[in-house]
């Protein structure tokens, strides 16, 4: 074997080798099947101002009064909340300067207005005027979050125990939500 | 010198990384390396591709993760990829280069000594740049990201399948250069890019504001544009594999392009070299589809009005009012008939060679304008290309040995983002005027190609001749 024959053996082997012992180990690619997004969105819901007169424009009892609003979230039918949806957290913050104690009530129903789900909690008075901020956090179980799925419409009421006294102040109503998502088969 | 020096300065500002045809620049022997340069030194004197089989490479890539990161068999995938996404940013790519020579030809006129080559290949090459914030967006959320702003500007990719009519001219100015330049047709396949996106979104905590957050979309300025896709999916086209294949050959998504390179003789064993490959573009006029978006907008949530003509009896389209009010604020385009023209990557080389190692058993061989024939070459190669965000650039020392004349063989070694020990290896051999030619790099990799960030691989064939 002459040198050119040799160098040409050498390199051609020296190849051969290489591609030989290429390989691709310690690696599962069906691994892609168990990607999970597990995003947390946090995002507002609803708010409002209510005053004086908006209790003074309801021609109800005068021991309690209540005032309510309707409104549709169709974005509760989208697949973000049908089929990624696992944990909700509902978040409140209530400032009030009342003398009056009050009571929120935020219903979710269904297209029969049948209530799927609902959340309840007092909003503290004031004394003297000076705001008082009352802070609310439901974290809803599996059965909660199925009756959100079921819903379509969200009803706020916030009613207002005036025990035939004079009333007088300022509410303001903050919400928000913590969406924990579980997104598979990408 | 002084240009090659300047590049250097110039393109080191940021060393990254790019596809790269190091193991085929300045071989002498090879019909590829005018490819890269068309002022390239060639000791031979007429060529012909075997038609599919003379020149073939693919190049895949990625700057930041290797599949072994990702899918390796004793991590959780989940974890990997949060990992990865911390690990990368926004400079962070992904990239696929293909080139198929179909045709390749070159004779040497006797009467001009010039180099006239030509030829047919087709090109696929695509970037995805990684959108590290809407990754991050979407993979984790904004819960512990509130008042982090996610720029839209993170989206950026190419990506273009087209086949190239080329034909070329080498000539010898004078005992010192020697220039070369190509002219290019395109041939637009596909095409899809979406690039210049600009824009961003946050959540912004608003502790005296209405509600708990402000959520903002500022500035929004997103686009795709594609052309040769949207016949693929439109139900009422019927495209086929032979209209595919026509396009290939005869599109009419035409662009035109020129390649120009040189070679310095410093003297007989010191040379430099130079190109620019691909200052070229496409005009995309059929089968075109854009969309785009723009605008702003912010919202604190529904704000409930609690009028007090309906308490509760009916619902208040609060929801339907903020879907109007986006619809207003953030005009969504759609367009099938708007033409559109993309830049062809553009591809900087520069090197510097010694050549050592004066072969006296050779005659000498004067198409290659070296009075001497030397059987070892060192050098250095710059390469560089532009993407839509900026150069990425890849530094290679290689050597280079002739085994008399039927076998050539470099070793190189490149830097740039991907690796710091990327080794490749061409061998040449030529029987009769048979040349075959493989190279591959990344070659330390091998024993594992899932850690390797990026590999490519070139093969080819054809039937070189010298008129003495």
């Amino acid at each position: 074997m002459n040198f050119y024959k040799r160098c040409n053996f050498i390199f051609v082997f020296a190849f051969q080798v290489v591609l030989l012992v290429s390989c691709v180990s310690d690696v599962d690619l069906d691994r892609i099947d168990e990607i999970i997004l597990t995003p947390e969105i946090e995002a507002d819901l609803v708010f409002f101002t209510l005053n004086t007169a908006n209790f003074d424009a309801v021609n109800e009892s005068s021991m309690q009064i209540s005032v309510r609003d309707t409104t549709r979230l169709e974005f509760l039918d989208d697949a973000i909340i049908q089929e990624y949806l696992q944990e909700l957290e509902l978040m409140y913050s209530v400032e009030n300067t009342f003398n009056r104690t009050l009571i929120n009530r935020s219903l979710f129903l269904d297209n029969a207005g049948v209530i799927q789900y609902e959340v309840i909690f007092p909003i503290a008075a004031s004394q003297d005027g000076e705001v008082v901020t009352t802070s609310f956090q439901a974290v809803l179980s599996q059965e909660d979050i199925q009756g959100i799925r079921n819903a379509i419409q969200l009803v706020n009421e916030v009613t207002l125990f005036t025990n035939g006294l004079p009333y007088d102040g300022v509410l303001s109503f903050q919400s928000k939500a913590i969406y924990s998502l579980q997104i598979a088969d990408l | 010198m002084r240009v090659l020096v300047i590049i250097v300065l110039l393109l080191s500002l940021k060393i990254l990384s790019a596809q790269n045809r190091q193991l085929l620049y300045n071989i002498q022997e090879l019909p590829q390396t005018l490819l890269s340069n068309p002022g390239s030194v060639i000791n031979f004197d007429k060529h012909i591709g075997i038609p599919l089989l003379s020149g073939f490479s693919v190049e895949v890539g990625s700057s930041g993760v290797s599949v072994y990161d990702i899918f390796r068999s004793d991590r959780n995938i989940n974890n990997a990829i949060d990992t990865a996404i911390s690990k990368l940013d926004n400079s962070d790519y992904f990239s696929v280069n293909q080139q198929l020579e179909i045709l390749s030809f070159g004779w040497r006129s006797r009467q001009s000594d010039i180099y006239f080559s030509g030829g047919l290949y087709h090109e696929i090459d695509a970037i995805l740049y990684f959108p590290k914030d809407i990754a991050v967006l979407a993979y984790r959320g904004n819960v512990d990201a509130i008042d982090k702003v996610f720029d839209f500007s993170d989206i950026s990719f190419a990506a273009e399948s087209l086949s190239v009519y080329h034909f070329g001219l080498q000539k010898k100015l004078n005992d010192s250069w020697q220039v070369g330049a190509r002219a290019k047709v395109y041939m637009s396949v596909a095409n899809i890019n979406s690039i210049d996106n600009a824009g961003s979104f946050v959540t912004r905590s608003t502790p005296n504001g209405p509600n708990f957050f402000s959520h903002q979309l500022r500035d929004a300025r997103l686009g795709i544009q594609t052309s040769g896709i949207a016949s693929l999916f439109d139900d009422e086209v019927a495209t086929d594999a032979r209209e595919i294949a026509s396009n290939a050959l005869l599109s009419k998504n035409i662009g035109v392009g020129i390649d120009v390179g040189f070679t310095h003789f410093i003297n007989e064993q010191w040379l430099v070299t130079g190109s620019l490959i691909d200052i070229g573009f496409v005009r995309h006029r059929e089968d075109v589809a854009s969309s785009s978006a723009t605008g702003n907008y912010e919202t604190n949530g529904l704000e409930l009005e609690f009028p007090a003509a309906i308490q509760g009896v009916n619902t208040t389209a609060y929801w339907q009012e903020l879907e109007e009010e986006f619809e207003d604020a953030v005009t969504i385009e759609d367009s099938l008939s708007n033409p559109y023209t993309s830049w062809r990557p553009l591809k900087i080389n520069g090197s510097v060679q010694y050549s050592f190692g004066e072969d006296r058993g050779e005659a000498c061989n004067c198409t290659s304008h070296l009075k001497r024939s030397y059987n070892n070459r060192v050098g250095a190669h710059l390469y560089s290309i532009k993407r839509p965000r900026g150069f990425q650039t890849a530094l290679t020392a290689y050597y280079e040995k002739q085994w008399g004349n039927k076998l050539l063989s470099r070793v190189t070694y490149t830097y740039d983002k991907r690796s710091s020990r990327n080794v490749g290896l061409l061998i040449s051999t030529k029987i009769n005027k048979f040349n075959l030619y493989l190279a591959a790099d990344n070659l330390i990799e091998y024993t594992n190609l899932a850690k390797a960030r990026g590999a490519s691989i070139q093969f080819g064939m054809q039937l070189v001749f010298n008129n003495k």
